[in-house]
């Protein structure tokens, strides 16, 4: 199989993701951040991803880590924003409306044992394209894969979007959210060099032979293969600065030494996801243990499991601020929102975490801040001086991941977008030269 | 999207009905004994209530038929 990524051609395997495909390749920048141009690459493992955005033909900002390759694809990086394709787009999209008894949103281990626990007509929504479960209709058994829960509104109903091409209408008299949990990194200077990744998209890539560094605040990264050193912040030690240019070449320790490397593993902790629960007005709380919003309060036929909920999620001893240079550390990749960004709105006066956003931009990506939202709070209630749980939370809103409009609009689009009824005379009216006038539905 | 229970029709989407205010606000016995304050009153004032609210609700794409319900306005939760 081959595809094309900015110009050059590569061999990709079958059910790789063209991020997966890049890293194997030793690619490690490619991309390029959308304020200051800064070199990017891939840096999470599926919707988190902040970097590495790419145009598939008709498609703008598509998610490396989420395109799945096919041969003779063709990619284009962004830079943070898309193009409107001038040509009509031809792909078919389509819309289904379906009720169940119970519907599971994510098919990890506990999506799984839910769906196999529950009652009545089941679906579950998967996003990657495996689930361990297999649709059986005679078990009232629906599983989606590709499929991403984007909204949960009033009622218990659930827009999912599968594949970018069809939307689910789904009501259900229980909803079980088990969307897992997404690592969240560390702000250090220079923290945005290609080769700088999440621990958990690093540990699933293969890197070749590159030389890996872990530097962690939990026990999530003890099972790192082939690492060449480990770097701990529970025990004091700090990475305060990369090396490099165009992609990482080493990282320079608080004791002044360096560590030659060609990636970088971080693990800030753990974040529940919780956007679908926050969309229905789900309250979360902050839990110091684990160091991240969980759910709390309840919601009428709505529960959530695993670690959504913090479930098995380990205890985390947050960095927030590390020092240096803070027009170089970067809390929102996406966004190019640096600390130095951030100390100036406290410093005019903000103090809610709603307006601290909406003076940074941080978390308004098309990533919705799934890794920068908890570091830049973290950061900012240090500064303040005060605890993480007093800036307030800023609410999540519809939809989880970019939706394209034209998923959307469906078929309603072209003749059917609006269509034109005519009377049985019309032919005659036609053929004896009448004048029609617009008159609407 | 609200699920809404017609009671002669069952739980349909809310895009089925439409809204008809406040329940249970009597027409004047005597219209034209109210003076213009009282009058304004009963045309334009309704309750606004956080939690429970007794609505008029229209099954307009489907039976056609109105009928009561209880709503709590701050969880959007119908009672039974």
């Amino acid at each position: 199989m081959r595809f094309t990524f900015a110009g050059t051609e590569y061999e990709g395997r079958d059910g790789e993701t063209l991020a997966a495909a890049l890293v194997r390749h030793g690619v490690r920048g490619g991309f390029a951040s959308i304020g200051l141009g800064r070199p990017r690459g891939v840096f999470g493992w599926a919707d988190e991803e902040p970097n590495a955005l790419v145009q598939i033909g008709p498609k703008p900002l598509q998610r490396a880590t989420l395109v799945e390759l096919t041969d003779g694809l063709v990619a284009e990086p962004l830079k943070g924003k898309g193009r409107i394709f001038e040509a009509s787009d031809d792909t078919w999209y389509d819309a289904r409306y379906v009720h169940c008894e119970t519907l599971v949103i994510g098919g990890g281990a506990a999506g799984v044992a839910a769906a196999e626990a529950g009652g009545g007509r089941v679906i579950v929504l998967e996003a990657s394209p495996h689930s361990a479960l297999t649709s059986d209709s005679t078990q009232g058994l629906r599983v989606l894969t590709r499929t991403t829960a984007v909204g949960l509104y009033d009622g218990n109903y659930v827009v999912a979007v599968e594949r970018d091409r069809r939307v689910w209408h789904i009501r259900a008299k229980r909803i079980v959210i088990a969307t897992g949990a997404v690592e969240r990194p560390i702000a250090f200077p220079n923290n945005d060099r290609p080769g700088v990744m999440l621990a958990s998209a690093a540990c699933r890539y293969d890197l070749g032979g590159a030389r890996v560094v872990v530097y962690t605040t939990n026990d999530s990264t003890l099972a790192f293969p082939d690492a060449v050193a480990t770097v701990d912040a529970r025990s004091g030690r700090r990475v305060v600065d990369t090396l490099g240019a165009e992609r990482l070449e080493g990282v320079v320790l608080d004791d002044g030494s360096t560590i030659a490397c060609d990636v970088l593993a971080v693990s800030g902790g753990w974040n529940p996801s919780l956007n679908l629960w926050s969309h229905r007005g789900g309250k979360v709380q902050w839990d110091d243990k684990i160091a991240a919003f969980i759910p709390t309060g309840e919601l009428d036929g709505v529960e959530v499991v695993g670690s959504a909920a913090g479930a098995g999620l380990p205890d985390v001893s947050p960095v927030w601020l590390t020092g240096g240079d803070e027009t170089v550390t970067f809390l929102d990749l996406e966004r190019d929102a640096d600390l130095a960004e951030l100390r100036r709105g406290i410093g005019a006066g903000l103090r809610r975490a709603e307006h601290l956003k909406r003076f940074t931009l941080i978390g308004t990506a098309s990533d919705q801040g799934k890794t920068s939202g908890v570091i830049a709070m973290g950061a900012a209630a240090e500064i303040i001086g005060v605890p993480l749980a007093d800036l307030g939370t800023s609410s999540f809103r519809p939809p989880f991941v970019p939706v394209s409009f034209s998923t959307l609009a469906g078929r309603n689009r072209g003749e059917l977008f609006d269509p034109k009824r005519e009377t049985p005379m019309h032919a005659w009216h036609v053929a004896h030269g009448a004048i029609f006038e617009d008159v609407g539905q | 999207m609200l699920q809404i229970t017609c009671p002669w029709c069952g739980p349909r989407d809310e895009t089925e009905f439409s809204y008809g205010g406040q329940a249970g606000v009597a027409y004047p016995k005597q219209p034209s004994a109210l003076s213009d304050e009282q009058w304004g009153t009963f045309v334009f004032f309704r309750e606004n209530p956080k939690g429970r609210f007794a609505e008029r609700w229209v099954h307009a794409q489907g039976c056609r038929r109105w009928f009561d319900a209880i709503r709590d306005t701050a969880t959007n939760d119908f009672l039974p």
